[in-house]
């Protein structure tokens, strides 16, 4: 009994109360007429949109620069890559690297450059990389106006210029990742092989980098400061380090995304983009200052599996929209919860 | 929490606590009553029985708002505060002296009709309750042809709009 | 200490102030809005937003920060609108009323928001910000699908077709500007809405006289340092929660006078922006997380407004789009909160660093308003 409570407070019962949740709709679905297998695909789809967006939070938390809500960042130079590779006309799989390429190399000097900016204002991280995230998407917003794209796939058609708010990738590199080897079992369950194999690859170079000299250090960095100072490892250096990483897997993680939803989203659509990522790996059992590869996983999973359950459940189950209310109530709730925990180590 | 009423201190912090949570009370059923808004539909028309007859011209005002001429099978209306109000009516006809009563509407009702030749008659009721089914049917079709009760109703709107297009 | 060196400084810490004047003087001229025009509308923002901006001095005091859970009083006003709307109150009354629905409401919320902040020392701000986003939630599920359902509403006119849920766009008509036409005063070719400026000028001395009390020094003194006042014997979570109680119930009359001024509602997107322009607003009049005035937030809603009144049109009349202002004004507004939050964050830390070499040399005289100064911080 003693080892259930101790599990519980560890676990947290948010998260419990979200996985049953998420449990009983998946038993509720088929007596509401929602069918098992096209959830089911649906679910392994959206987790691998989102995984790479939430395993980007891995690195700054493992630093001890906390949640990364400054993620619209990294994907901002995302959106970069992905519509600089539209307007080189590039199609098929090569587009889809070459977006990548060039969405690492802005990815790496603004997060480098990020990096240096947080090493200014320990202790504040947070609340200024929400703002410098917002910012930088209404700079961006009036970039995607005036760069001299004139791709007629992108801009807009009577002006001939200005990217319209929302570019379709089809034609170029439309699930390019979720057609690579995809499995089908019947009429409606899919499995995107080529997409989790990517997810799969990202998890494994993050798992690995982790456990580098560098990887271990930042890890000391987050969890000690003093006492990885005292080690001659260069905090700030170590810091700067994490959050380039982190704004260079938020720019893969969007052009994943993109693929697969098929439709590259300008101006303010990355404006909030950070909080579900936020929000999931939290809800995968990670904490403000200590994440891993597992709550990347569970994380999304669950939060995903929600966000897919809960509209097609509760619509049939209650016959109203319900499913928005519980899905802001319980990503930000989850948040909130990790905010508030008691850390055993203090930042 | 806990009261206690030892000290002259708290027994203070008491009374003044008491009397915050009273003067709420207070304003707010004050403003209730007070800044309540009723329309009052005045009318001057002729029974149908011919019990009472319209008044051939006069000047209504109610409170001290701004007064309004009427003729046989006039309507019109004022948008008035409260229940208690004061109706003044003079006559085109000179003769007949000015006409001043005070009446109470009914706190829970929106709109009313206050007929004229009714009260000068001292027919009882001269006030009812008003209400326009058509009117505010047509209003509410209307309205929600504009906005959308929801994501999903906006969503079928366009669709249907777009099939219109297309067929 | 050089006169450079100083001039450098005082260059430093007013920084953001410098840099919006600098942008209001370039994109007024091209904005081609008469100065008529521009001061009657400051008249009307200060109105508008002065409230709303105040409601963020007293948790600033407490050492807290900017208080983004302002949102939750937003939101306990815009209930108390709604129930004044649905019951047919009109005018003034309508808004005491509404005030008076909402003080309960917000003092519950603010001591939810305080109790909340008190388990996140250190991060109340991102804290504030994610309560705001959470309790917008709650705020959806009350107004969307309890009203009309178990909360009475007795105006079918308010409700969406549905039966239940409040419409979109809320029609304030029967309050529409009923404190600014309370006494409107029309000097030259101005108006200006006496009442609400009356009603900010009392909230100014309640603010100045609240700091002068047992209760708002013991304030400072929890802002100055959690221990110290610890103590001393201050009830530090007690005070810090009557500080965010406070500004949450400004916050919902605030919420309430920007509604009368601006005449409709949008029930579920007006309380989305509230917490982002008073602290841009504040910050922008040059106050930072630690430190703000009356001053501070009087210079920042002109200055604040004055650009964003002025940036669409300049962007139209600049670059042929009206979008790139608009896009540019929202820019410059996150822009500014980060910029004020990093310059904070830089100074504290230089000070600190200067505060430790005076402390090292043993302080030469010249040197020691400045330790004080950065030691105090």
């Amino acid at each position: 009994m003693l080892k259930v409570k101790e599990f519980i407070r560890d676990f947290g019962w948010p998260r419990l109360i979200i996985f049953f949740f998420l449990v009983f709709m998946f038993i509720a679905a088929p007596f509401v007429g929602v069918r098992l297998d096209a959830s089911f695909s649906d679910v392994l789809n959206r987790f691998g949109m989102n995984a790479i967006m939430v395993l980007a939070m891995v690195p700054m938390v493992q630093s001890g620069c906390g949640l990364n809500f400054g993620l619209p960042l990294g994907i901002i130079s995302g959106l970069l890559g992905a519509t600089i590779s539209i307007q080189l006309g590039v199609t098929g799989f090569g587009g889809f690297l070459i977006a990548v390429f060039i969405a690492l190399f802005f990815a790496s000097i603004l997060g480098w450059l990020y990096g240096l900016l947080l090493n200014k204002v320990k202790g504040e991280e947070m609340t200024i990389a929400m703002y410098v995230g917002f910012a930088s998407v209404m700079f961006m917003s009036i970039m995607w106006l005036v760069l001299p794209y004139n791709s007629p796939n992108m801009v807009w058609g009577y002006a001939g210029k200005g990217l319209r708010t929302t570019i379709t990738v089809e034609g170029y590199w439309l699930r390019v990742l979720n057609n690579f080897l995809a499995i089908k079992f019947g009429e409606f369950f899919v499995i995107p092989t080529g997409l989790l194999l990517f997810v799969a690859l990202c998890v494994l170079i993050v798992y690995v980098f982790m456990r580098t000299k560098t990887g271990t250090a930042m890890t000391a960095v987050g969890s000690n400061p003093d006492f990885a100072r005292a080690s001659g490892v260069s905090v700030d250096r170590m810091r700067a380090i994490s959050v380039m990483l982190s704004t260079m897997l938020g720019a893969v993680g969007i052009i994943v995304y993109e693929q697969s939803f098929g439709f590259i989203q300008l101006y303010t659509g990355p404006l909030y983009m950070a909080f579900p990522a936020v929000a999931a790996i939290l809800i995968g059992g990670a904490s403000v200052n200590k994440a891993s590869m597992l709550n990347v996983l569970v994380g999304t999973f669950l939060f995903q599996g929600l966000l897919t359950m809960t509209p097609s459940v509760i619509n049939s189950l209650l016959q109203n929209d319900m499913s928005e209310v519980i899905r802001i109530v319980v990503s930000n709730g989850m948040i909130l919860y990790a905010l508030t925990r008691k850390t055993k180590v203090s930042k | 929490m806990k009261i206690s009423l030892k000290t002259p201190k708290e027994k203070r912090r008491f009374l003044i606590r008491i009397a915050l949570v009273l003067l709420y009370f207070c304003v707010t059923i004050f403003v209730l009553f007070n800044g309540r808004g009723h329309t009052i539909l005045i009318d001057n028309k002729d029974a149908d029985d011919l019990s009472y007859e319209a008044v051939d011209g006069m000047e209504v005002s109610i409170d001290s708002q701004e007064s309004a001429e009427y003729w046989p099978g006039d309507r019109d209306k004022a948008v008035v505060r409260g229940q208690k109000h004061k109706i003044r009516i003079s006559f085109f006809d000179e003769e007949i002296p000015e006409f001043e009563a005070t009446f109470t509407v009914p706190f829970s009702v929106d709109m009313l009709i206050l007929s004229v030749p009714k009260m000068l008659a001292g027919i009882e009721p001269f006030i009812e309750t008003f209400v326009a089914p058509d009117f505010v049917d047509t209003f509410e079709k209307e309205e929600s042809a504009e906005s959308f009760d929801s994501f999903e109703d906006m969503y079928d709107g366009l669709q249907q709009e777009d099939y219109y297009i297309g067929s | 200490m050089s006169g450079k060196n100083k001039l450098g400084r005082v260059l430093a810490d007013n920084a953001v102030v410098i840099l919006f004047i600098l942008l209001s003087v370039i994109a007024i001229p091209f904005s081609g809005f008469s100065v008529q025009n521009i001061l009657q509308e400051m008249f009307t923002r200060l109105g508008r937003n002065s409230f709303l901006v105040l409601a963020l001095l007293l948790p600033i005091y407490a050492g807290m920060g900017l208080n983004f859970g302002m949102t939750l009083g937003a939101m306990a006003g815009q209930i108390g609108l709604i129930m004044a709307i649905d019951w047919g109150i009109a005018g003034w009354r309508g808004l005491v009323f509404a005030a008076l629905v909402g003080t309960p409401l917000s003092i519950l919320l603010g001591w939810i928001c305080g109790a909340v902040m008190n388990r996140a020392k250190g991060r109340e701000m991102v804290t504030g910000y994610i309560l705001a986003f959470f309790m917008n939630g709650v705020y959806m599920f009350l107004v969307l699908f309890t009203m009309g359902a178990v909360i009475p509403v007795r105006s079918a006119t308010i409700l969406l077709t549905r039966g239940y849920g409040i419409r979109n766009t809320l029609n304030l008509d029967l309050v529409r500007a009923s404190l600014d036409k309370l006494l409107m005063l029309r000097i030259g070719p101005f108006f200006i809405p006496v009442a609400t400026y009356l009603v900010i000028a009392v909230l100014c001395v309640f603010i100045v006289w609240f700091k002068k009390t047992k209760l708002g020094q013991d304030m400072r003194a929890v802002g100055h340092d959690l221990v110290v006042a610890d103590s001393a014997g201050i009830p530090v979570e007690r005070t810090r929660i009557i500080a965010v109680v406070i500004s949450t119930v400004l916050a919902c009359y605030g919420q309430i006078i920007f509604l009368q001024n601006m005449g409709n509602m949008a029930t579920y997107n007006a309380h989305d922006q509230t917490g982002f322009f008073a602290v841009a607003a504040i910050l922008v009049g040059g106050a930072s997380v630690k430190k703000a005035s009356l001053l501070n937030a009087f210079l920042g809603i002109f200055l604040l407004h004055l650009m964003f009144y002025v940036s669409p049109r300049a962007g139209q009349n600049l670059f042929g789009s009206a979008m790139i202002g608009e896009y540019f004004r929202q820019f410059v507004g996150y822009g500014v909160i980060a910029l004020s939050l990093v310059l904070y964050a830089w100074k504290t830390r230089r000070d600190a660093v200067f505060a430790r070499e005076v402390l090292k040399n043993n302080g030469s005289s010249g040197h020691s308003d400045a330790a004080k100064e950065g030691a105090a911080k």
